[in-house]
């Protein structure tokens, strides 16, 4: 038995990431082999998991994470530079040629909002400014990867990451300070 | 180009199931010609076809060379079939490839033995069996695209795709419910999708 044409994205997502069920992904299967269409269809939701993983390992991406990331790098055995910062807390940090990512985790205050914006700031200025930014809830952190490279050329400085309540009039909830020293001033 | 031209462009299922029949039949006649309208139809066969071995090879071997292996086997299995006239239904052309997949990725006859005698015993098709390269053009586009999307929709592709876990699995990471995971992913993957095809994001 074939699935209706034409198959739904979120049947295309669930079938190629596994969560659609044994007679379901069956169906879908059959379709998929019967329809160049769909064929097409379930290709494009292929090749896009395909080129994100391949930006992921290539150390091209600079995104939120959670534990469930942070496991998937390490069973890729990516050599990831850790560090974790409390609550106005200064951490000092470098990066050797061996790192590939880079990855810091900002520990959540007590009583932290739902909805947090991370403002990152060079030299006290603000460079970027992420609204709603991703929490990884159970572990209670904000976790931002970035990949380690660029990072190893450049000279020493301050980063700083404010978290904001954008629904309390922008209240600063907590700044977290890395000083980064470079290898050759290591 | 009109449907009736694309109509001609296009064989159908039964057209090239026939054709690739008839190119091995054993009678007299114009066979130099039925055999090279065969392996065009044996060509089409394989662009139609080939990318969706792969990806069921993909989805349920989870190794890009594991995928292509299987998609060789299975192409080269089913044109002999077909020059033998085992399909007996040629519109069930789509079900057959699958049945084959199936049987090569879930029993024991998965042999290198048959690989080995099969890939002897007929034309050997693994040159058109090649993996597509990742376009460097193409991940930098990805890049820029994803970029573009709101924190929690990279995040949770990139834990969809790389990190392999389920919509209940994020849910709980990101405290949230997994219907929500499901929108979230759905709409992610559409402005992605939109955004690399319509060359965006530069």
């Amino acid at each position: 038995v074939s699935a209706t044409h034409p198959l739904a994205l979120g049947d295309l997502l669930e079938y190629w990431l596994g969560e659609a069920g044994g007679t379901r992904a069956d169906e879908l299967e059959a379709h998929v082999f019967e329809c160049d269409e769909c064929a097409q269809a379930l290709d494009d939701v292929a090749r896009l998991g395909r080129d994100l993983i391949a930006l992921v390992r290539e150390g091209h991406i600079s995104a939120r994470a959670t534990a469930g990331l942070v496991n998937r790098f390490s069973r890729d055995r990516l050599n990831v530079r850790q560090y974790s910062v409390r609550p106005g807390e200064v951490v000092q940090c470098t990066v050797t040629p061996q790192d590939e990512l880079l990855l810091t985790r900002l520990i959540l205050p007590e009583g932290a909002p739902a909805r947090v914006d991370v403002s990152q700031r060079f030299y006290g200025h603000e460079a970027r400014r992420i609204e709603d930014v991703t929490i990884d809830r159970r572990a209670g952190e904000v976790v931002t990867f970035l990949p380690a490279r660029p990072r190893q050329g450049d000279g020493s400085g301050r980063v700083e990451y404010v978290l904001h309540d954008p629904d309390a009039a922008d209240r600063v909830i907590a700044t977290y300070t890395l000083e980064h020293t470079a290898m050759s001033e290591a | 180009m009109g449907a009736a031209a694309r109509e001609e462009a296009k064989p159908s299922d039964a057209d090239l199931v026939e054709r690739i029949a008839q190119g091995h039949s054993s009678e007299r006649g114009d066979s130099n010609e039925r055999s090279a309208d065969a392996t065009r139809a044996e060509a089409a066969l394989y662009a139609r076809y080939q990318r969706r071995v792969y990806l069921y090879g993909l989805k349920h071997l989870r190794d890009p060379d594991a995928a292509w292996d299987l998609t060789q086997e299975t192409m080269t299995l089913v044109t002999s079939k077909l020059r033998e006239r085992e399909l007996r239904d040629p519109a069930q052309l789509g079900s057959f490839v699958l049945g084959t997949c199936r049987l090569l990725v879930t029993g024991e006859r998965r042999t290198q033995a048959r690989r080995k005698r099969l890939l002897l015993q007929y034309t050997d098709p693994s040159a058109a069996v090649t993996a597509p390269p990742v376009e460097r053009a193409d991940l930098e586009r990805v890049a820029r695209c994803l970029g573009g999307l709101s924190d929690r929709e990279q995040t949770v592709l990139l834990l969809s795709y790389y990190a392999e876990l389920d919509a209940s699995a994020i849910a709980v990471e990101l405290g949230t419910s997994a219907g929500n995971v499901r929108v979230l992913r759905h709409r992610a993957f559409e402005r992605l999708h939109g955004c690399v095809e319509g060359g965006g994001g530069a």
